[in-house]
């Protein structure tokens, strides 16, 4: 297989963007997504970008599939099978509101309703040692039971499991075999750590999410395959790794923020690859050329808009996500936030004849007014139509062309509403949207002390440089950088991701008493269990990376630090090795340390990592010379005359000043009367504020 | 109507009340008469003063109607 | 998928560019003070060695300007507002700011001089520049044993304050970054868990030194004045907006009542009467018809009243208002020292903190600013913290320990939708103590911990359901004690709703199963207020929370609503039709649906028995 391609392929709520790669060839292409069934949206990206199925060597796919269904709540109906006298734990939740000072705040319901979750008589105590045997006649009957109401898919979440999963596990057995093709998430084989309601929360999600994603997954997976696909698929999740088929259908909880994350890593790339070498180029326009290490990641797509911050080069991580607070999923996440804004935003008007755009959204199907396929509400694109921003022969992903007229039509019935001009009326939806936007991007900086005037706006998505600069100019941010093909970047994104997996053991002793052969025992197991699991994965060994920490206290303490290890080979001085380490890193990150206070092991952790290496994308600027033609667009300040170009005709360092509208394939970016733009040595668009 | 200082021994550990509106008094008092007799009150500052007559006038008004 | 959280309106909600710039900038540095405040309060929980610490939240942590004035608090933990606003400050005026030198750290736990009570410490620390005072750091935390004469330190029975524990007035702990020995050495021999008290007393300490190193890095960007004057606008915006809130509410005098229903030492109950004067931008609180200070602990420090009373504000007007001194600048609230709002030396108050100060908040909010909004009236939750505190030698290390725990309960049925099921006491914004933490640190067993079904009030729309725990002893013996209220009175309803159901506390020998309550078990005088029960192992102890009460006439609840709560088993197939007036037919899991015409005929006939 060597030389095939590398394919990232992205299925957002209304396109799938893809991008591969192979040499120094490179293919984009952007379909509609299909809802209904998204592994049909993920063979037209293929078609569409003219690659032979059976040339592929890698597919990465970031996929809304599980965000889909639980924001539409078409998980699966689920059983949760729990120790006797906690069928409540789910909602009992930890007793705090999601805002202390809202108390009118409601906790959403659980995903598993009260007379779906079963008692099961059994018990271990603390340290894992069993009270009371499982009753496996009672699972069986709640098995059967659940059976009788149509659920095929259990949760099961027994006290202290994260410490023996016995019970979990032989309850799982006896489910199965009870209901043959059931599916079944154990809440120790998911998380290793107390307390109960997270655990349980986690592993509820996974069962609820199992059945659709793990169908989805199948499906498109059989279907590449019937169409000659031999190479590896991989699913990104929301941490910004990659899984396998098998493992994202084991984690599908992991899977809930995929398509955003993959977003997020494509602006880690941008903003790496622009720090070394695409700066240079641009400094003639921008105020410094040093890297880009601060940067917010806005994904505009048609349904929703993913904003994340990435500083020092690296999106934020999280340990736990939840869709709503109170139900979380405790597994890392990049941190994100998602708000229902979108080129296919619905324009509307309340009861009070207040103006809103979204979060409603016209999606791909009917689409905004101008797509002319059965939608009449006016949306955000049929706004940036009116104003002139989309030019409507330019032709769009998927063949879709746009309609003037229809968004004329749509934008006047808006206006009509509110009693004002059809100009006013579409600058009015610009505007609002923008607005939301720059709410949620406070969210992510102001909120967290962060200046949004110190960051580099990244925007991508189909809709992301055409909204970029005049949302920039709400915040403050003066510097954007748009990339080479904005519209399908987060299919690129999908590219620069590592494989990575987690495995950790409890292990609880004072270091001073620690046995070093017990401590390497355990390393050495975790090790051997992780190479299988990376070449489960299709990693060559010599391309394994483990990397080894453990997880340690002051005596007493209730939570633990994780210190990154050198080595999994412990030390022979490694009670004064450890402990020094842990001093370093406490006093890091919490700039005091008591020397005389003993230290305590809790956990040993491995994470097997295969390292991905960054796509080379080929970019060479034109030499043509460059066609403009000019037309009138629609600005606050009144409409002003601006030129129109290909993108791909502009030549590398060269700079125009707005009002520019450039069209490319897969999105256009505008920029107005006040900012300037230059194409750098790989491709992107530098853009900058002129003062 | 002035600031005193309340002076108190460094192994003296009692706490001193705003006799308005119960707040604690610290290094310091502000005193006035009540206007409409003889009595000293020791309270926070000016303001406690000036709730004092508030809350007088308010009562005065509810025996009054 | 995560909403956007709110922002203040005027600070944050437009602008463009050359527009505004200032404000922009003042909202970025509260902002960035709140985070810094959330970096302490992170490091609190990531260090701490008390679950009430890492999994309670029970903490607060604060940056002050260089006057000791509150510029930021963490938002955890409501009930303590008023100490944030006053206990750090009233340090720094009574220590003198010229005595503080660079190191020092003072703490105190004095419910006299701005302590919520006693089992809460406050500690601050000043934070130079080049030798310049810039600005102060500080925390409040609630340490799980102080001794005194219950084991947890709750002690329901008190007369006194020094049967509630170690009383510190302000007191350098650090001296010029060295611990003082002697201070350190006598608190520890006066808790039952000194090393856990150790460990949690760094934890604030780590917090703090967090918190020094990033307000010196605002101070290095801004300077020492630049920075003062920068919060002084903070503190200017927050009083701002505070007025123009205040001033949006009708003028006028607005008056309720409620009562403590024991203190722990007789059966009288102590009444709090409350007034709100709303005069143009300004507003009282008048608490000086209230009862006398009580003989037990149910009585409150100033500072407890103010956060009850800013609360119940705070909850309904000025969501977004910055949380600083500001905000008390139009408010004034009037507590007379020696009456139960004010509790005067040496007056025992541990309880006003949990039972007294969500009491007061709930008349603020439901009673009295229902008259005035009465969209956004509630029927009354739970409301008691309902403390259950522990303590003995655990067999398990042979080992001393203590803990205090608290229950979440049923809120009330509001205007337009039902009260929330088991949520922690409206006043506090604390998280429970998960069963599996509970058992690795305490010996326990747990065989229930559930919702009590069948007890919200009913009503057109329901009161949540409380939470019912059972749990074994595991050691040989275990001191328990209690302090709660809501064992006499209900939880009311609202506009025809029914009342909430009650607190119980209730025990079992080994091996029986006939629960009885604590008060018939041990002859005690209060039912919820206890010290020193001893209990032995194989013992066990049923603990039910309250119930919220129903809003509005049960007969009007939605059929298909009642049926709903019958198939989840919130409400009983018998309860529907004898107080909801529901008839069903049929049988779970085999079309158990509303019968229409019986229902229609049930309601009618019961309407005409209440006429």
């Amino acid at each position: 297989m060597q030389g095939g391609w590398q394919v990232g392929i992205d299925t957002g709520g209304t396109f799938t963007d893809l991008v591969a790669v192979r040499g120094d060839e490179q293919r984009i292409a952007k379909v509609p997504s299909t809802p209904s069934a998204f592994d049909q949206g993920v063979l037209d990206s293929i078609t569409a970008a003219g690659i032979e199925v059976s040339e592929i060597e890698m597919i990465a796919h970031g996929t809304t599939v599980a965000t889909n269904a639980v924001i539409t709540q078409r998980g699966a109906a689920t059983a949760l099978l729990t120790t006797r006298g906690f069928r409540d734990v789910l909602e009992l939740r930890r007793h705090n509101r999601g805002d202390p000072y809202d108390i009118q705040w409601d906790p959403p319901p659980p995903l598993v309703a009260r007379r779906n979750r079963f008692e099961i008589s059994e018990r271990l105590d603390y340290a894992g040692d069993v009270v009371i045997p499982l009753d496996a006649e009672q699972v069986r009957a709640a098995a059967r039971l659940a059976a009788r109401r149509g659920i095929g898919t259990f949760a099961i979440a027994f006290l202290h499991s994260y410490v023996n999963p016995a019970h979990e596990d032989e309850a799982a057995e006896l489910v199965r075999s009870e209901v043959p093709g059931a599916f079944v998430s154990t809440s120790g084989s998911l998380l290793r750590e107390p307390p109960e309601f997270e655990r349980t929360s986690t592993a509820v999600l996974n069962a609820y999410l199992a059945p659709v994603v793990s169908d989805y997954l199948t499906a498109l997976e059989s279907r590449l395959r019937e169409a000659g696909f031999v190479g590896r698929l991989y699913v990104m999740h929301s941490g910004g790794g990659l899984l396998t088929v098998e493992s994202a259908s084991r984690f599908p909880a992991r899977l809930l923020t995929s398509g955003p994350a993959a977003g997020a890593k494509a602006a880690e790339g941008v903003a790496a690859s622009t720090g070394v070498a695409g700066g240079v180029v641009a400094a003639g326009v921008l105020a410094s050329s040093e890297g880009l290490e601060e940067v917010i990641s806005l994904d505009i797509g048609g349904t929703s808009a993913d904003i994340a911050v990435v500083q020092g080069g690296r999106a934020d991580i999280v340990h736990e996500f939840s869709p709503r607070f109170g139900q979380p999923a405790r597994f890392p996440a990049i941190d994100l936030v998602t708000i229902g804004a979108g080129g296919g935003s619905i324009a509307w008007v309340d009861a009070g004849h207040l103006p809103h755009v979204g979060p409603q959204s016209a999606g791909a199907d009917p689409g905004p007014a101008a797509y002319l396929l059965g939608g009449s509400d006016a949306t955000v694109t049929d706004a940036n139509l009116v104003a002139g921003r989309l030019v409507a022969d330019a032709g769009l992903a998927g063949g879709i062309s746009l309609d003037t007229d229809a968004a004329h039509r749509a934008v006047e019935s808006f206006a009509d509403q509110l009693g004002l001009s059809v100009t006013d009326a579409a600058l009015g939806i610009i505007d609002i949207c923008n607005n939301n936007m720059a709410r949620s991007i406070r969210v992510v900086t102001v909120e967290r002390g962060l200046d949004p005037r110190n960051f580099t706006l990244v925007p991508f998505g189909g809709a992301g440089p055409l909204m970029a600069a005049e949302l920039a100019d709400v915040l403050g941010i003066r510097r954007i950088v748009v990339p080479l093909a904005p519209g399908v970047t987060s299919g690129l994104g999908c590219l620069y991701v590592d494989i990575t997996h987690d495995i950790g053991e409890a292990l609880i002793s004072e270091l001073t008493d620690a046995d070093r052969a017990r401590l390497q025992e355990v390393f050495d197991r975790l090790g051997a269990t992780m190479r299988q699991r990376l070449t489960d994965d299709g990693v060559a060994a010599e391309r394994q990376r483990l990397e080894y920490s453990v997880d340690l206290r002051y005596l007493g303490q209730v939570r633990a630090l994780t210190v990154e290890l050198e080595t999994g080979t412990v030390p022979e001085r490694f009670t004064e090795e450890y402990r020094e380490m842990f001093f370093e890193e406490y006093e890091r990150q919490f700039h005091s340390v008591a020397v005389d206070i003993p230290v305590e092991i809790s956990a040993l952790r491995v994470r097997g990592v295969r390292r991905s290496e960054r796509p080379h994308i080929p970019f060479s600027g034109s030499t043509a010379p460059l066609h403009t033609f000019e037309r009138p667009v629609l600005t606050r300040d009144g409409e002003v005359t601006a030129r129109v170009a290909e993108r791909s005709r502009l030549h590398v360092g060269s700079r125009i000043s707005g009002p520019l509208v450039l069209t490319q394939e897969d999105s256009t970016t505008w920029v107005p009367p006040h900012w300037e733009v230059e194409v750098d040595k790989l491709g992107n668009l530098q853009m900058a504020r002129s003062e | 109507m002035a600031w005193h200082e309340l002076n108190k021994n460094w192994h003296d550990t009692t706490v001193d009340y705003c006799d308005v509106c119960g707040n604690l008094l610290i290094a310091r008092y502000w005193s006035f008469i009540e206007p409409d007799g003889t009595e000293t009150r020791r309270c926070c500052d000016e303001t406690c003063e000036r709730l004092f007559g508030r809350l007088r006038r308010l009562e005065q008004s509810a025996r009054d109607s | 998928m995560t909403g956007p959280s709110k922002t203040g309106p005027a600070m944050t909600g437009t602008s463009s560019p050359g527009d505004g710039i200032d404000r922009v900038g003042l909202t970025l540095l509260y902002k960035r003070v709140r985070n810094i405040c959330d970096e302490m309060a992170f490091a609190m929980m990531r260090t701490a060695y008390s679950p009430i610490f890492s999994e309670g939240l029970d903490f607060s942590t604060l940056v002050l300007d260089r006057r000791g004035r509150l510029i930021a608090t963490a938002g955890i933990n409501p009930a303590m507002l008023g100490a944030s606003l006053y206990a750090a400050t009233w340090i720094i005026r009574e220590v003198g700011p010229e005595n503080f030198a660079e190191g020092d750290i003072f703490v105190h736990n004095d419910p006299y001089r701005g302590g919520s009570h006693l089992p809460e410490h406050m500690m601050v620390a000043p934070v130079y520049s080049d030798g310049e005072l810039a600005a102060f750091v500080g925390n409040i935390a609630h340490l799980a044993e102080i001794g005194g004469m219950a084991p947890g330190s709750f002690a329901a029975t008190a007369t006194d304050i020094f049967q509630e524990g170690l009383r510190i007035p302000p007191t350098k702990l650090f001296d010029r970054g060295e611990p003082v020995q002697d201070i350190w050495r006598i608190m520890l021999a006066n808790h039952r868990t000194p090393n856990n008290s150790w460990g949690d007393l760094h934890a604030m300490v780590g917090s703090l030194r967090v918190g020094e190193r990033r307000v010196g890095g605002l101070i290095a960007e801004r300077g020492v004045d630049g920075l003062n004057e920068a919060f002084e606008q903070i503190l200017d915006y927050a009083e701002a907006y505070m007025r123009s809130e205040i001033a949006a509410l009708p003028d006028g005098i607005y008056t309720g009542e409620d009562c403590m229903e024991d203190d722990g030492i007789s059966d009288r109950s102590y009444w709090i009467r409350s007034r709100i004067i709303v005069e143009g931008d300004e507003l009282i609180f008048d608490y000086s018809k209230s009862d006398e200070q009580a003989v037990g602990p149910i009585n409150a420090p100033y500072v407890v009243t103010l956060s009850a009373s800013l609360n119940g504000l705070l909850y309904v007007l000025a969501r977004d208002v910055p949380v600083n001194a500001g905000i008390v600048r139009p408010v004034k609230v009037v507590a007379p020292a020696g009456t139960i709002t004010c509790v005067r030396l040496p007056g025992p108050c541990v309880g006003g903190q949990t039972e007294f100060q969500p009491r007061i908040m709930e008349l603020v909010l439901g009673q009295i600013l229902s008259q005035i909004l009465p969209e956004r009236a509630a029927a009354a939750s739970g409301n008691t913290s309902l403390n259950f505190l522990f303590g003995g030698v655990d067999p398990r290390n042979g080992e001393y320990y203590a803990h205090y725990h608290f229950e979440g309960m049923g809120w009330g049925g509001r205007a337009d939708s039902d009260g929330n099921s088991a949520q922690i006491v409206p006043h506090a914004n604390c998280r429970n103590t998960p069963v599996e933490i509970f058992e690795t640190k305490w010996p326990w067993v747990h065989e229930e911990y559930s919702l009590n079904d069948d007890t919200g009030g009913a009503g057109r729309h329901r009161g949540g359901l409380g939470v019912r725990r059972v749990m074994e002893v595991e050691g040989d013996v275990i001191t328990v004690s209690a302090l709660s209220e809501r064992m006499k009175r209900s939880p009311w309803g609202l506009f025809g709703g029914h009342d909430g159901s009650r607190t119980a506390l209730e025990v079992a020998p080994a091996g029986s199963d006939a629960y009885e309550t604590f008060q018939d078990a041990f002859g005690l005088i209060s039912p919820s207020k206890f010290t020193n029960i001893r209990l032995r192992r194989g013992d066990r102890v049923r603990i039910t929370s309250p119930s919220g009460g129903g809003y509005g006439d049960p007969l009007e609840r939605d059929p298909a609503k009642v049926l709903a709560d019958v198939e989840l088993g919130f409400v009983s197939r018998v309860s529907a039709e004898s107080v909801y007036g529901v008839v069903l037919a049929g049988a779970p899991d085999d079309g158990l649906a509303v019968d229409e015409a019986a229902t229609e005929a049930l309601r009618r006939s019961m309407r005409d028995g209440v006429a």
